[in-house]
């Protein structure tokens, strides 16, 4: 196989112990900020819970199992914020400092939304009181279910906007019967108000999923800043050749913006750096982050490049790159290699890395 | 050699760190390189039963000895007084042997004791109650639950300061093993023939492991494992030893800035590279075919004749479909095949083995999860069996472990015979009756079989074909009996009905028919047709003791993990309708 230096990601977990993490708020703190940014009211806080189990996969009891989007994450609103008005080039920080709760798990009366979509045995998006959850990743009680989140099979990575949609796209897992080929680059959103989930926009790829490689969308990250939505595809790569893109896609618009084709990547997260937005990039091929340079409106700036290395052993690839208001990148990764092996199959390996200010550098924490 | 190899630790220290440094700086540059050329995939060690090196056999007597004591701990020799009062400091703490052996079920573990040395200056600053006295930091591994447990004495308070139990780790190796590892590379008969003589030392470069130099990883198999490699010209061996249950794994040759090569890497760039979507050719004892593996239909063997004529067109795997009558629509729908790019879920542990048979032979290949036989984890298996007589059997079995004991197998198999084979009959208790159209049987208590036990009959005009022979436990393979959904649909080349490799072609959990064959029947006439057998097996589990089938359980004996199976085998026999007893 010739070398593959770009991008790439990828997802799945396997079982054993959950972690639960606390994030601190994702919004720009006085202390993140660095200089020259204006955040016009921040009048309540909100914290982010990501669940990070190791799902038993083929197995276990109230363990999800998946490929790519096997993250199941929670979201715990405490009021709402006000969007940060406006960004300068020298801003440091995370961009999800905006999103909101979906507005019908108010009417639900659901104390402390939370969201997944790798439940072991129920497909499609489920919501639950994440007050419920217990040590195994599981939650006691009953979870919501819209009729509509099954609808488009399983599904994988989860993001939200500033008005409190959620997007996700379908991900296979284990099999295909659920997962047509065809419907694997269909966006996919639930709106706020209705809690529907529709399909919200077909991404234009140039090559479809196939038996070598059966997946589409496998990655979302949502910037404040700009509205746009970041979507990674793997769809059409061959071992031979990376396929895959990342599409910008502008929320007001509802248009993609912006196409990065040749990069394979599965998890992915914006970031305001000081000297300007990136986008990082978890390679599906190799142990690596990539970084890419936005501009300030969001559109891809050049080509990516290779950042860090997270693996010395080369085996896992980041199926997904959250980074905090202090400034922490956490990678989850996983074993990756364009299959639809099992989570009991597939470790799942938590990276540290801390952005330096002094030196505007990501150094393992 | 060994001798030798003690009397040039140094230099051999300074080349592994040397050139180490130089490979794993080289791989840090690009790792996106995972160059698999056709000449450069490595191979997978079938050594299972190979004779082990003087220094091994010793080694594993050492370990029997230790497991006769109590606590169960090999010591390192070669200690001075002040490592000695650290280990006996340890020892004599039951925080420390926490895991060592589970008393509550008897069982013991295979430990050793892999460090003993006074804390760095490092470590010195971060351990308040050794700023000023001597302490030392303990390092045990046990091998059977793969966990290091790692204790910090003080020797001069003479207290055991702390304990940690770190599951899924494993420290630096000793000396000694990397004398026993490097020994069992270069009595390997796989390092032999890709060297093409034997090793000498100049040869060794890297025996340590475990290091930033040239660490491994058997992330499969959760033993402890080192790469030795071996420097031939500007090419480098890299060859991984297991020293949990002593062998290698494999070896690979590679090139500086290559990246570390693990266990699961290298078997799944070997099978890829041997077997996946590549045609393999077969001939013995008057057979003759190809076999490949599929994306995610299994093994494919096609182009089966033997003594010259045509027997099999093809014959593979398409799905597993596992259910759980516990919790309704509960289980999976797997397939079998590659290991990269490819939709299948369970993939190959090596490479497929040849069994030989008193009648015949066979050709096997077995589909495993990681961690099977763990629950919820899964072995599959393809069986193809081939006859001095003509005959042959298409079988695949389940090892276990599954979800629980409620579970049901329902493996479809794709059978095509040859095209000019278009007449199906089935025995009605006094005569074959032709079957004019597609469709599809269960076989059942009340099904008839004529006197040689055969249920169908394939045939051409002039009467040549096979009987097909369902499993009803008479295979001696313990089988139990198919209960098998048999359909019979249309062949027409024009379409494309499972010829190429399917996507799942039914879910997990129907328990009548559908299970997705019956999507090729639509009353199309078998007359004068070609046509393709789906064959799909019934098993259902057992778990209960005495009476295990579709299962597998695991036991630590002896510090080994011992793996307990009880297969259940299914699949027709088909017998060539002149040679027939």
């Amino acid at each position: 196989m010739p070398d593959q230096g770009l991008c790439q990601l990828t997802e799945r977990d396997k079982a054993k112990m959950c972690k639960l993490l606390l994030v601190p708020p994702p919004y720009p703190s006085a202390s993140s900020v660095s200089s020259v940014v204006k955040i016009a009211r921040q009048q309540n806080s909100k914290k982010e819970i990501f669940y990070h189990g190791e799902h038993g996969g083929h197995g276990g009891i109230l363990r999800g199992k998946s490929l790519l989007s096997l993250s199941l994450i929670i979201t715990l609103w405490f009021g709402l914020i006000t969007p940060i008005e406006a960004y300068a080039q020298e801003v440091i920080g995370p961009v999800r400092y905006c999103v909101a709760p979906p507005a019908f798990t108010r009417e639900l009366g659901i104390r402390v939304p939370a969201f997944m979509t790798t439940h072991r045995t129920r497909m499609g998006l489920l919501l639950f009181d994440g007050s419920k959850l217990d040590s195994t990743g599981g939650f006691t009680g009953e979870a919501f279910q819209d009729p509509s989140w099954q609808s488009s099979g399983w599904l994988g990575p989860l993001a939200f906007d500033r008005a409190g949609n959620i997007y996700t796209a379908p991900v296979p897992h284990v099999n295909l019967l659920n997962n047509p080929l065809e419907k694997q680059n269909t966006l996919l959103k639930v709106g706020t108000i209705d809690r529907k989930l529709v399909e919200f926009l077909h991404l234009p790829v140039k090559h479809g999923p196939s038996a070598l490689n059966p997946f589409g969308i496998v990655g979302l990250s949502y910037d404040c800043d700009t509205d746009i939505l970041y979507a990674t595809t793997l769809s059409g790569s061959t071992e031979q050749e990376l396929l895959g893109s990342v599409f910008a896609i502008s929320l007001k618009s509802n248009n993609i913006i912006a196409e990065l084709s040749g990069v394979d990547a599965l998890g992915v997260a914006a970031f305001n750096s000081g000297k300007g937005k990136r986008l990082y990039l978890g390679s599906a091929r190799n142990s690596a982050i990539f970084e890419q340079e936005l501009s300030s409106d969001g559109d891809f700036l050049g080509r990516p490049r290779e950042l860090f290395n997270f693996d010395r052993y080369n085996q896992t690839r980041a199926r997904k790159i959250t980074i905090d208001t202090a400034l922490n990148m956490q990678i989850e990764a996983v074993e990756f290699n364009y299959n639809l092996i099992a989570s009991t199959e597939l470790s799942q390996h938590t990276y540290r890395y801390k952005f330096s200010r002094s030196d505007r550098v990501w150094k393992m924490d | 050699m060994l001798k030798d190899l003690s009397s040039k630790k140094v230099l051999l220290v300074l080349l592994v760190v040397t050139i180490g440094v130089a490979i794993f700086g080289s791989w840090q540059k690009k790792p996106g390189s995972l160059r698999a050329g056709a000449s450069n995939t490595g191979q997978i060690s079938q050594e299972e039963n190979s004779a082990l090196p003087s220094i091994a056999e010793d080694y594993l007597k050492e370990i029997e000895l230790a497991l006769s004591k109590s606590p169960p701990i090999l010591n390192l020799l070669s200690l001075n007084s002040d490592q000695k009062l650290a280990l006996d400091l340890a020892i004599l703490d039951q925080r420390f042997l926490s895991f060592a052996a589970d008393s509550a079920s008897r069982t013991i573990y295979r430990n050793e004791i892999f460090s003993v040395e006074p804390l760095s200056p490092g470590e010195l600053s971060k351990v308040p109650l050794c700023k000023d006295t001597a302490c030392y930091r303990i390092e045990l591994f046990n091998f059977t639950r793969n966990l290091s447990t790692i204790a910090i004495v003080n020797l001069s308070s003479k207290t055991l300061l702390s304990v940690q139990h770190l599951p899924d780790s494993q420290p630096e190796i000793p000396e000694h093993l990397v004398q026993i590892a490097t020994a069992i590379a270069a009595h390997s008969p796989a390092v032999l023939k890709a060297l093409g003589k034997a090793p000498d030392q100049g040869d060794l470069i890297m025996a340590s492991t475990k290091t930033a130099l040239n660490g491994t990883r058997c992330e499969r198999s959760l033993h402890l494992c080192v790469a030795p490699t071996f420097v031939d010209g500007q090419r480098a061996l890299w060859t991984i030893v297991d020293l949990t249950d002593p062998r290698v794994v494999g070896t690979r040759w590679t090139e500086w800035g290559d990246p570390p090569l693990t266990e699961g890497q290298l078997i799944d760039q070997v099978v890829s590279a041997e077997l996946c979507r590549k045609d393999n050719d077969l001939t013995r004892e008057g057979w003759s075919f190809k076999y490949s593996l599929t994306g995610s239909d299994g093994i494919e063997v096609r182009d089966v004749t033997y003594k010259g004529k045509g027997s099999l067109r093809s014959a593979k795997n398409v799905d597993w479909h596992v259910s759980y009558s516990g919790v309704e629509g509960f289980g999976y729908s797997d397939a079998v095949g590659c290991p990269r790019f490819s939709t299948a879920a369970v993939i190959p542990a090596t490479l497929p083995k040849m069994n030989d048979l008193d009648v015949g032979f066979e050709l096997i290949q077995g589909f495993h999860s990681k961690r099977w036989p763990l629950p919820c984890n899964y072995y599959y298996e393809q069986r193809f069996s081939f006859y001095d007589d003509g005959s042959f059997r298409v079988a695949v079995a389940n090892r276990g472990r599954g979800c629980g004991e409620n579970g049901t197998y329902r493996p479809v198999i794709r059978i095509a015979l040859p095209i000019e084979y278009d007449i199906f009959e089935e025995w009605n208790g006094s005569d074959w009756v032709r079957w004019e159209k597609e469709g599809w049987r269960l076989q059942t208590a009340a099904t008839l079989y004529n006197q040689q036990g055969f249920q169908y009959r394939i045939r051409n005009k002039s009467g040549e074909g096979y009987y097909l022979e369902p499993g009803r436990g008479q295979f001696g393979d313990g089988g139990r009996g198919d209960n098998a959904l048999l359909y019979v649909t249309r062949y027409d080349q024009e379409r494309d009905e499972g010829e190429s490799d399917m996507l799942t072609i039914g879910p997990c959990c129907n328990v009548d028919e559908k299970q997705g064959p019956e999507k090729f029947i639509d009353d199309e006439p078998l007359i004068e047709s070609p046509f393709t057998l789906w064959y799909v097996p019934q098993m259902k589990n057992d778990g209960e003791a005495g009476n295990e089938y579709c299962w597998a359980s695991s036991s630590i004996e002896q510090g080994k993990s011992v793996v307990r199976e009880f297969p259940c085998y299914a699949g027709p026999r088909f017998v060539p309708i002149n040679g027939a007893r």
